[in-house]
Formats: structure tokens, sequence, C-alpha cells
């Protein structure tokens, strides 16, 4: 894959069945959030709320930290301090082989997908499946999600339908409607839950009043993981610890709105610890990894309110860029205006930089985030900082040189653009649009440009004022 | 094991340091009550909900519940009779508040062989139609295995928001169920173009009865 953005939007533009995709999921999320919304009284309150919770958990996070840990362990699991996404993978195939574990039934974790963690337990000789019916799909195509709630957001139900008559071997079936292929990757991967050795999963907040990870669900496929394996392990990062369920009911008022327009999910499950003797079932054996991967450096910056994110997937699922191009094209696992923002922190890829230059600044990430995160500041400030990591060419050094001296020369920038905007007017002629210009092909080759009208703005505000004067006599 | 401890101590250092702090307290239990009085024990702060029965039967329907009211347990029968295939097997949580019934259907304790399972909610939260169930009560897999999934709610056990029903069942620190499930409607995806699809996991059904008190 390209190392510009631009250059992977050419492809994800001329992919029909990534449009026709894209066309089909965008404008759902947008109506079925607004209808959420609509229907409580107290929304703006409970964003208020939810913000406030993101704010105070981070400003005592060493404290509510070392609490988790130590109730954590009062409930008879244990933490695991991961700095590096090698770390975590390292850590968990340590605790898959202490468990002699071979198979695996992976719920969906954006801090898996992030360590790429799939490929590195295959490569441990172990066989995580995942579960998630997005996830599922995406397995099965070797491709990565685009979309941090719906993963295989992307993929056409004939996609999903070809992948599964080429993966399971049931023979000649119909799986045009989507009941079918959902009956179906029940029945393959119901089997999976009763085997696997360990189940892994991520985790929407980490509560240190009780040590416990909430996970948030739809399919149930996260409390299957969880509970029937004999080793239960989640990926998380150490800022998803807030201090207690009253906190945590802050977030879970506001999530599922924003991310798929319910109430709240069919599933909202917190989990704390191993089996006790009281207990029914559930696993012999409790972890949680928490990877840093540059968070504590993010803790620390101007950044610091992306930490806020509670991954509901709101700013891509209302941004014109990513419902034109997609989450591939982003080519990280965070797409979308807050992959944009926390690509290049997580990362530190020079290309990564400009990914904050992939925005129209309309702001509706911004007007739509529940816990008001200011996506386009930051994304701006990104813009500056890219000027010293990523010094510019030549060729726009010079222009920038250029336009500096001509913008300190009032007169001769007033007759230089005067001149400028009476040629582009005459060679429009008549129709006051170009529709071809030597140098500027980029811009006409898809639309015309209007001509000038008239002076500039400084000549007619001039001519305006003086005819007020007399006017006024 | 070293290197992990040593990056421990590493991220606390940076995070007390980016808090502006200079380390951890000497008492972190102190230091964490005391940054908790605030909040813990509160209440949502959201507009009251006046009437909890109407509006949890309200929102439960929404997620895609069906709802009966009823004033005996035995009631269920009816149903069961009328609903549940043959051949089929419920399994019944054993729970005491359930046992003194008699199942007029095929029953099982193992949760891989049934099909409808029935179970007491310990809790049912109005705001969002959402029945609470812990791993103490009832086993995981009755409540995520099941194709039909029956859940009993006492009347006076429905409470208005999530805080109240944390209160009531006592959760803070030490005070924990190893996992607690809040349930909200039958299992589904949107995974195939967003389309919604009932039934993905867990059970394709949700019915939940209302025991008057």
């Amino acid at each position: 894959m390209s190392n510009h953005f631009v250059v992977r939007t050419q492809a994800a533009l001329a992919n029909q069945q990534l449009q026709s995709a894209l066309a089909k999921a965008g404008g759902g999320f947008v109506a079925r959030r607004q209808a959420a919304i609509d229907a409580v009284d107290d929304f703006e309150l409970m964003r208020d709320q939810a913000q406030a919770v993101r704010k105070k958990s981070l400003a005592d996070l060493e404290i509510y930290l070392a609490y988790f840990e130590q109730q954590v362990e009062a409930a008879g699991g244990r933490v695991h301090w991961a700095e590096t996404t090698e770390d975590l993978r390292r850590i968990v195939i340590e605790l898959c082989q202490q468990a002699n574990a071979k198979t695996i039934a992976k719920g969906k974790s954006m801090v898996g997908e992030e360590a790429h963690l799939n490929q590195a337990l295959e490569a441990a000789g172990m066989t995580p499946w995942e579960t998630d019916l997005g996830e599922y799909i995406l397995q099965l195509a070797h491709e990565p999600p685009s979309h941090i709630v719906a993963p295989a957001l992307h993929k056409t139900k004939a996609e999903i339908e070809q992948l599964f008559k080429q993966a399971h071997t049931l023979g000649e079936r119909d799986l045009s409607a989507v009941k079918a292929i959902v009956d179906e990757a029940r029945a393959v991967i119901r089997e999976r839950f009763l085997k696997a050795d360990v189940g892994i999963t991520g985790a929407n907040m980490l509560i240190a009043e009780t040590g416990t990870a909430v996970l948030v669900t739809n399919e149930g496929n996260g409390d299957l993981s969880a509970c029937l394996p004999r080793t239960h392990i989640i990926t998380s990062t150490f800022d998803r610890v807030i201090p207690t369920w009253e906190d945590a009911s802050k977030i879970i008022r506001v999530l599922a709105r924003s991310a798929t327009g319910q109430p709240i999910t069919s599933y909202t499950s917190f989990f704390s610890g191993p089996k006790t003797a009281k207990d029914h079932d559930g696993p012999e054996a409790f972890h949680v990894v928490l990877l840093d991967n540059r968070r504590s450096e993010i803790l620390g910056s101007d950044y610091r309110e992306m930490l806020h994110c509670i991954r509901c997937g709101a700013c891509m699922n209302h941004c014109p860029v990513y419902q034109t191009v997609g989450g591939h094209a982003y080519d990280s696992v965070y797409p979308g205006p807050m992959g944009a923002v926390l690509s290049p922190l997580l990362r530190g890829y020079n290309q990564d930089y400009e990914l904050a230059s992939a925005s129209s600044f309309c702001g509706r990430c911004e007007a739509v985030c529940p816990v008001r995160i200011p996506l386009p500041k930051l994304m701006r400030k990104l813009r500056e900082q890219e000027q010293s990591v990523v010094p510019p060419g030549l060729l726009q050094k010079f222009a920038l040189a250029g336009f500096t001296w001509l913008a300190n020369k009032p007169g001769l920038y007033r007759r230089l653009t005067g001149l400028a905007s009476a040629c582009l007017h005459r060679l429009a002629g008549g129709r006051g649009r170009l529709h071809r210009l030597p140098l500027a092909s980029g811009w006409t080759s898809v639309r015309d440009l209007p001509a000038p009208q008239g002076g500039s703005f400084q000549s007619q505000y001039r001519r305006a004022g003086s005819a007020k004067k007399s006017a006024g006599k | 094991m070293d290197s992990q401890s040593d990056f421990r101590t590493r991220l606390f250092a940076k995070i007390a340091q980016a808090n502006g702090k200079q380390s951890l307290p000497e008492n972190l239990t102190a230091s964490f009550q005391q940054l908790i009085n605030g909040t813990k024990g509160q209440q949502s702060g959201l507009a009251p909900i006046a009437d909890c029965l109407a509006a949890f039967k309200e929102n439960a329907r929404l997620a895609a519940c069906e709802l009966f009211e009823v004033i005996s347990l035995s009631e269920i029968n009816t149903l069961l009779s009328e609903r549940m295939p043959a051949g089929a097997n419920l399994m019944v949580s054993p729970q005491p508040a359930l046992q003194p019934c008699e199942w007029s259907v095929a029953t099982t304790d193992n949760a891989r062989e049934a099909q409808w399972g029935l179970a007491l909610a310990e809790i049912a939260i109005a705001e969002t139609g959402s029945v609470c169930l812990h791993s103490e009560a009832v086993a995981t897999g009755l409540l995520y295995l099941v194709e039909t999934l029956i859940v009993v709610v006492q009347q006076s056990q429905i409470v208005a928001r999530q805080e109240e029903a944390w209160q009531q069942m006592h959760i803070g620190t030490g005070q924990r169920p190893r996992a607690l499930h809040m349930i909200t409607g039958p299992s589904r995806t949107a995974d195939v173009e967003q389309m919604l699809q009932l039934g993905a996991h867990g059970p394709r059904e949700v019915l939940i009865f209302i025991l008057a008190n």
C-alpha cells in the first residue's frame, strides 16, 4: 500500500464495491444516532457527565490505575504491563502457553488489532478464532478492520456470501438472506466457544473500585469468549480506567447512542476476576494486559484530550472524508477523524501526519463527539507539528518565501492581484468560468474555476467606504 | 518479568508527572476513597422517571423483548406449552424463588442441551428496559447458549436508573459478582451491510415475565 493518503484514496474512489458498501452504511448511522438522541430529553447533560468522567479519570489516573491493579489482584486476577505492542504480543503468548492453549476464542479488541495479535498467535502455533461476525468476516478475507465499531463495513453482502461459501464446507446452500449468513456464522462459531482453551476480549472501560472490565457488545460473543474458556485474557490500555460503577453508567449512556443509535447495546457485562466457589461457571484464570504504546506521552502533551475518546465511531460516521474513501485509506486500525489524530501520536510514522490534512474542517466530528473532543483543533496542531517533523519540499518552501516577501509589500501586492484577477476575468470571457487553465489542471480537470467578477475585496471595500462617505455628505 | 516491573514503575512516574504530581500517595486506599466520595452513592442527576414499570415496559419492547405481566410463576407454563417446540429442553436456573414451581416441559441441567432458559433477574432498570443477572445466581451458558431466554422480573425490583441498581446490589470495593450481565433484548448484529438481524450468538428471543408484587 502506498505511503501517501492521496494515492490510497484514488484506489478507494475507484473501488465500486467499497463505494456501494459506504453508501449503504453511512446515512443509516447518522439517522439512527439522531433518532436515539431525540428520544431522550437530556442528551446534552449526558454528554457533559461523560466528558466530566473522562476528565477526572485522567486527572488522578495514577491513583485509579494503582487501585484497579490492587482490586484485580484482590479478586484473584493479574495485571500485566506492556510498554510496546511487541511486549503485549509476548505477554499474551506467554499467558496462552501457560494455559496450554491450542485454540483461542477472540472477542473484538481494537488493542488486539493495534498490536496485530492474531498474526503473532498464529506464528506461535496457536489458532485464534474471531467470534464477532464482522471480525470473523475479515479474518476469512485476511483484511484489517475499516471501522472501529463496524469492522467489516466495507464488505458487501455478496462478498460475505462468497467468503462463507469458500471457507465452510457445507455444500450448496442459499446464503442470499442476511439471516442465512448470520445463522451459518452462529453455527460455525458456536462450536468454537465450547472448544476454545483461552478467551481474549477487549474492554470498553476498566473500573478501579472493583477491578472490573466492562464489555459492551450486541452479539453476545464477548460474554461467551469471556466465560466459557478456562482462561480469560483482557487486552486494553491503561487510560481506560475510571473510578466507579456510577462513572461507568455515564459513559454507557452516551456510548451506544453515539455509536449505533441504540439506547444501550444488548449486552453490557462486568467481569471481575476468575471463578469463585460461589459461581456456576467462569474462567479459572483472569488476566488484564495493559498497553501503553506512547499513550503516556500523549497524557503529558497538548493532545491529552484525545485520551478522552470512548471509541464510539460517531466522528467517522459523520466525516465527509471517511464517508467518501472508507477506513482502509487511513492505513491504520484507527480511521476517520479520531484516527487522524491518534495514528500519528501512537505510531510516529512521518506519513501519518498527512492524515490531519485529510479534513475539510467542517467540524461535524467535534459536534457529534459524545465527550466533546476538539478534533479539528487537535488536527490543526498536528498540521503545525508536521512542518517540523516532515520538512516541506523545496517548491513549497520557495512558494511560501515568495508569498511572504510579496505580502509584506501591500502596494505591489494590490497591483499584482488586481492584474491577475483582470487577466482571469478576460480569459473567462463572458462565461464567468474557466474550463481549462495552465498549471491548474488539478482543479480544472474535475470542475470549472470561477473567474473573478469585478475588483478585489480590498478595492471594493475602499470603493464602498468612499461611496458611503459621499452619501453621508 | 523484571522488565515488566521496571516499565510499571516508569509508567506510574510518567503518569504522575503528566498530572503534575510527584508520586503515588502513601495511603492509596484512603486517597482513592477520598476521591470517589463525591460521586459514590449519588444518583444520576438526570430527569426523574415517574413510572418505572411503564418506562421499563416501553424500553424493553423497544429493545425487541416480549413482555408478559403475571401474578404467579405457574402462568409461565401456559406459554411454555404453547411455544416450546417438541423435543426442546428447558434449563431452569437453580435460584430458590424458581424451585417451588412444577414445569410442564422437559428440563435439563446442561446448558449445552437446552434450547430454552429460565432465570430470575436480580434487578431491572427502567431507563433502558434492561435486566441484570450475575454469575453467582445464573450460569453463563443458560443466558447465552439458549435460543429463547425467559427472565422473570419482580415488579418491586425495577429501579429507574443504573446508579440505583449498583447501589441496591451493594457494588463497591470488595463487593462484586464475578460477572454481572446487563441484558437488553435478544442478541443481534448489523455486521452485514448494517442490516439488523436478531439472534447472533446469543438468544434469538427474550421473553420477560413481570411478576406483580
